[in-house]
């Protein structure tokens, strides 16, 4: 008993279960109603068998007539049809109950996670967590149905038989009532040997799942590595110590609830002999003696049921205590506000540095509205990271103003108003063509389909903008993805736009068509174009050029002429492309 | 299609389904008992007569009941876990069996499913679905004969309300199902939403539309709760309803019996009519239960015929197309979705290949150095090559995933012992496949893949890794101690030979400053991404192979973990002929021998 008095204090504690309940006083209300009246009702079924049994033998003895078995017939049928729709509103309301609670954790989990602060949130780390958190929000409202459910079902028809059965006697209602305890006890002992069963069980799953994903995911390394023969027999010893903990455990879950009810049985002996030498006394008449049966058997029934109300509540208190940290996590929700007034990008002696180790440092540009920044050098010079010092992503040292305002002092949701990123992944989502474009915004998405060269692919059908693009059998290629994100950028640009690398895996017409277009919808706003590939450099205001922590800043023949590292490599790919 | 999966599995656990059978019967037949000695205890009580006897009798009969019941449902676990081995085993043994080509066009983690849920789809099956079923049915057949043996006339009466009752059943379940598979489709959105959102979680920040993907996500959560309610509304429904059904049946019973008087067709003494009536009241109980197993049957058939269809998945002889790769330029590592994680390690790797060849060159004897050639050109294979036979060699090959759409064709080439050899070409061009063809695990279309003395596909398993190593894009540990991930579970691996592999790809030092050293679980061990990166190298080389295959590396080091591995591939390189693939072209290259594949862009 006294797991309940923790179960209900583990979730009363907390203030937000409460909130969440909150909501829902209405049903509840109607929930309780339902669930009072079906109870109660549920002796009326017992007290109904035995005055029918009671009657008819009356109509064998001849003491009353085929009308009265009508009357008590109907009588019968008219009350159990509304105790059984009250159960029926009970079970349905106990569900939505649990339903509306589920939707809104859920809710509110996603609410908290989209406001973290990216640089809290690691895909492989946050999902494993957003993943178990989930499984606890089903756990805990599985935990608050159930507990509603037996509280009604368990508790209140537990009370309402037992005052049924005193009421008739109380001696023979304590004399067969006694075993239930013992039942009880019995179960008690053997709960813990259970639950470490069960415990083992659910160790041994989650060691053959990760051996099932081990010995598939690695198919090829075991296959290359011609160990597949020692892999299969490795994992026929995990399969075979899987069999035997599952054995166990479910052995002793399932076998053993007839066994609880065999001991609780043990009270239809007093019954019989008690409520036996009543009706031969004369005190009890037959009906007497069948409801009272009729109601111990489905007492003793209900009783070994009440073990499972304390495991829900147990399992949804250890589910919740893990979720609430989660949803409080959440950050205050910036606006994204966006700008479009031309600005002016200076950087003094800017320096960005990544895991404790400086990539740049003495970085000096400009860059004014209307004009490209092409931003160039080998690979982990830091010219991704330099993309996301301009976007506020990553802290950076030195003077980095915009109009003259530092970049650092900028409010989050002013910043990503103004500038625009395009980073390395494509970030598309499950939804259609132009919602990936559109965003959710009211925006004709067409036009910038056309500026990323995805026109030709929507009039040839190819693709569709209605169609949801990872859709089986038709996924976008790499490149197709690529040029999506583009036409998003430009579709939720600010004054300044950031590409990292948007050409990578297009042709080179492709790249070609795609920058006139960039240049042709640019307007007055700002670009900083980060790329490895090069034909277009020539074409740009500035080029930056980064290597060795260093950087050459001018225009393109500058750069051509100072840095020979620049050189070469301009030189090779235009040759190479060419 | 479920009979024949039944016999088979009768025929393969003959003792375990005799017994569960034998109990299901016994536990069916004695709970018959308490009922008819009850109403026998009555009619004696009715008659002036007090048999306890009766009443020890139906303890006695309900305990042993209780205990045939307990029997069974231990019977029927164990017959589930012992199927779900065999066939979980029966799936593994195909595992080898399978071409390359699957793997590619299914993801681990559907397949993994097969082997998890499925087969667990199945143990639901045969155990709350067959088996059950037949105890149930039992349940109601033996019921059905006690009441014929006492009241034929109220065995019409279930003999009409029965099958009504059981159409209803059936009605509800057939609107159940479909209320769940909505509710199912609705929930894999609702999970995949939030991987969707981690992995475009810059994105969704940058351009402010949280408020959007929350009512995105709120939609779908609609659409799980809208179908989750439909379900809710029969599940709620359908019980009471039957339980309504059953006092109606005892009602008609009762007033028929009254009517009847003491010898007409309905006729009941009250004993009788207290058993009967807890017969009718238990008949209804299986119904519930047997519509629900029907349904379980009908749910798990998916799961049978895609483990079916798994088990009967070509065999290594046959290569198929595989479907995402309808793209010429599509990649071969994985699901499409790894496409661009690819293209995006192949920008970053350039630089560093370039760094690596440097190095390589500075390492190598100057024997081994070969005349460079051409860059663009695939080189013909040169006659009278200097070092011997080759260790790979490439004769007229032609391949494609899709044999109709060959990724090269004719193609030659070949690599000599201690001859450094990479190969070139954007995205899509064949060099992965090239490693592929190498290591076996695909068949040219025609011409031939020499691997030491042998054409690749004849190398055998435990041949393969003194032949050649290969050093992967990521390293991806296996389950196990860092000894377990050099050996990958084989007994012959000593620890001197683990000890010149790591100290070769210089990790050795790292290792032995682990609390447990080598027997340090990986989870455990705490290795940095480098670290991890260096021990795949001393995987590769654990067995001493002459070949190594090195594909592109990793992106997204910092410039000291990258010079890590530029030196430990140094030191691999030395003495061994090594293939290795490349994305950039660079200046730096132009002194290893490169081959072009797929021409420009």
């Amino acid at each position: 008993m006294e797991t309940e008095e923790q179960g209900m204090g583990g979730r009363k504690r907390p203030v937000r279960i409460l909130s969440f309940l909150r909501g829902e006083a209405g049903l509840l209300a109607f929930l309780t109603v339902t669930g009072l009246v079906y109870n109660v009702g549920m002796t009326a079924g017992p007290y109904f068998e035995g005055q029918l049994a009671q009657c008819l033998a009356d109509i064998l003895g001849g003491t009353r007539g085929a009308a009265d078995m009508a009357r008590i017939a109907g009588l019968y049928v008219a009350v159990i049809a509304v105790v059984q729709s009250s159960r029926a509103g009970k079970r349905f309301f106990v569900r939505r109950f649990a339903n509306h609670i589920n939707r809104r954790m859920r809710a509110a989990l996603y609410h908290a996670l989209v406001h973290q602060e990216p640089e809290r949130v690691r895909a492989e780390v946050t999902g494993a967590l957003m993943t178990k958190a989930v499984t606890d929000v089903d756990a805990t409202t599985e935990g608050i149905r159930k507990f509603t459910t037996e509280l009604f079902d368990t508790g209140v028809v537990m009370v309402a038989y037992l005052a049924m059965l005193a009421w008739y006697d109380v001696r023979l209602a304590v004399g067969s009532c006694v075993f239930l305890p013992l039942a009880y006890f019995w179960a008690a002992r053997l709960k813990k040997r259970v639950a470490r069963a069960s415990a083992a069980a659910r160790e041994s799953e989650g060691t053959l799942a990760a051996a099932t994903m081990d010995r598939i995911g690695h198919e090829a390394l075991y296959r290359t590595s011609g160990v597949e023969a020692g892999r299969n027999a490795l994992y026929e010893t995990q399969l075979a110590s899987y069999e035997a903990a599952s054995i166990r455990s479910g052995m002793l879950e399932n076998a053993m609830q007839p066994l609880y009810r065999i001991v609780s049985l043990l009270g239809v002996l007093p019954i019989f002999w008690l409520g036996g030498s009543y009706v031969m006394q004369g005190t009890w008449d037959i009906a007497a003696f069948t409801t009272f049966f009729s109601c111990f058997l489905k007492f003793a029934v209900k009783s070994s049921h009440a073990a499972k109300l304390f495991n829900a509540v147990q399992k949804a208190q250890v589910s919740w205590w893990r979720i609430r940290p989660l949803l409080e996590s959440g950050q205050e929700e910036t606006v994204r506000q966006v700008s479009l007034a031309p600005v002016t990008i200076e950087a003094r002696n800017l320096s960005a540095e990544r895991g404790g180790k400086t990539l740049f440092s003495g970085l000096s540009f400009s860059l004014r509205p209307g004009e490209i920044l092409a931003v160039t050098g080998p690979v982990a010079c830091g010219k991704s990271t330099l993309g996301e010092v301009l976007a506020g992503l990553v802290p950076y040292g030195g003077c980095l103003t915009v109009d003259g305002q530092e970049l650092s002092s900028m409010e989050a949701g002013e910043l990503r108003g103004l500038v625009t990123r395009m980073g390395h992944a494509p970030e598309l989502l499950h939804a259609t063509l132009a919602e990936n474009v559109a965003l959710g915004g009211n925006i004709d998405v067409l036009p910038f389909l056309q500026k990323a060269e995805l026109g030709q692919d929507i009039e040839s059908g190819a693709l569709s903008l209605e169609k949801e693009i990872f859709a089986v059998g038709r996924p976008l290629s790499g490149g197709q993805q690529a040029r999506l994100a583009f036409a998003r950028t430009l579709a939720h640009a600010g004054a300044v736009v950031v590409l990292d690398d948007p050409f990578a895996s297009v042709d080179a017409e492709t790249e070609r068509r795609m920058f006139e277009h960039l240049r042709a919808w640019q307007g007055r706003r700002s670009i900083v174009l980060i790329s490895s590939r090069l034909q277009k450099f020539s074409e740009c205001d500035h080029v930056l050029f980064l290597a060795d922590g260093k950087g050459t800043f001018g225009l393109h023949e500058e750069v051509l002429m100072q840095c020979s590292e620049y050189r070469t490599l301009y030189e090779a790919q235009t040759a190479h492309e060419l | 299609m479920y009979a024949s999966a039944l016999l088979a599995f009768v025929r393969h656990f003959p003792r375990e389904c005799f017994a569960a059978l034998a109990l299901i019967v016994f536990a069916a037949g004695t709970a018959l008992v308490p009922p008819m000695l009850l109403g026998r205890f009555i009619d004696a009580l009715g008659g002036g007569q007090f048999v306890m006897l009766l009443g020890i009798g139906y303890f006695a009969a309900s305990a042993l009941a209780g205990l045939f019941e307990s029997g069974q449902d231990a019977m029927i676990v164990a017959v589930g876990q012992r199927m779900m081995h065999a066939l979980r085993s029966r799936m593994a043994a195909k595992l080898p069996k399978l071409p390359a080509a699957y793997f590619d066009r299914h993801e681990a983690g559907g397949t993994a499913a097969l082997f998890l849920k499925d087969v667990d789809a199945i143990d639901v099956l045969f155990t709350d679905g067959i088996l059950s079923l037949f105890a149930n049915s039992l349940r109601i057949v033996a019921i059905l004969a006690a009441i014929l043996w006492t009241s034929r006339g109220l065995f019409v009466l279930l003999c009409v309300a029965l099958p009504v009752l059981f159409l209803f059943t059936r009605l509800v379940q057939r609107r159940v199902l479909a209320a769940q598979s909505a509710n199912r489709s609705a929930v894999a959105r609702i999970v995949a939403c939030i991987p969707e959102t981690l992995a475009s979680f810059r994105m969704i920040r940058g351009f402010g539309i949280e408020p959007w993907m929350e009512r995105r996500y709120g939609a779908m959560l609609d659409d799980g709760y809208r179908a989750m309610d439909r379900t809710n509304f029969y599940d709620s429904v359908y019980s009471p309803i039957i339980k309504s059904a059953g006092a109606a049946v005892v009602a008609v019973m009762m007033v028929l019996a009254a009517g009847a008087g003491p010898r007409g067709f309905f006729a009941l003494s009250v004993g009788d009519a207290v058993a009967m009536t807890a017969y009718v009241l238990a008949v209804f109980e299986p119904l519930e239960a047997l519509g629900m197993e029907i349904q379980t049957i009908q749910a798990a058939a998916a799961a049978l015929g895609r483990i079916r269809a798994f088990l009967e998945e070509d065999e290594l002889a046959t290569q198929c197309l595989p479907r995402w790769r309808k793209v010429p330029t599509g990649d071969f590592a994985g699901a499409p979705k790894g496409a661009d994680k690819q293209t995006l390690s192949a920008s970053a790797l350039s630089g560093r290949l370039c760094r690596l060849w440097q190095r390589v060159r500075t390492c190598r004897d100057s024997q081994t150095l070969l005349p460079s050639q051409s860059p663009l050109r695939v080189p013909a294979p040169q006659e009278g090559e200097p070092l011997g036979v080759p260790c790979i060699e490439f004769r007229n090959v032609t391949f494609g995933y899709a044999p109709e759409r060959p990724i090269f064709s004719n193609f030659s080439f070949s690599v000599h012992p201690r001859e450094h050899v990479v190969l070139r070409g954007r995205t899509g061009a064949g060099k992965t496949t090239i490693l592929r063809l190498v290591a076996g695990l695909y068949v040219p279309q025609s011409g031939e893949v020499l691997v030491g003395d042998k054409r690749a596909a004849d190398v055998l398993p435990q041949e393969r890794r003194h032949l050649y190593g290969i050093a992967g894009q990521a390293f991806s540990p296996i389950p196990g101690t860092v000894r377990d991930q050099l050996t990958l579970g084989e007994s012959d691996v000593t620890d001197a030979m683990i000890e010149r592999a790591l100290e070769t790809a210089g990790i050795a030092d790292a290792v032995r400053s682990l609390p447990q050293g080598l027997s340090t679980m990986m989870e455990a061990a705490g290795l940095s991404e480098g670290e991890c990166h260096l021990l795949g190298f001393a995987r590769a080389i654990v067995y001493d192979p002459r070949i190594l295959l090195l594909d592109e590396c990793t992106a997204h080091l910092d410039s000291g973990t990258e010079e890590l591995l530029l030196a430990a591939i140094g030191r691999m390189s030395e003495g061994r002929a090594v293939l290795s693939i490349a994305h950039c072209w660079s200046a730096a290259m132009a002194e290893t021998r490169t081959i072009m594949l797929g021409g420009e862009e």
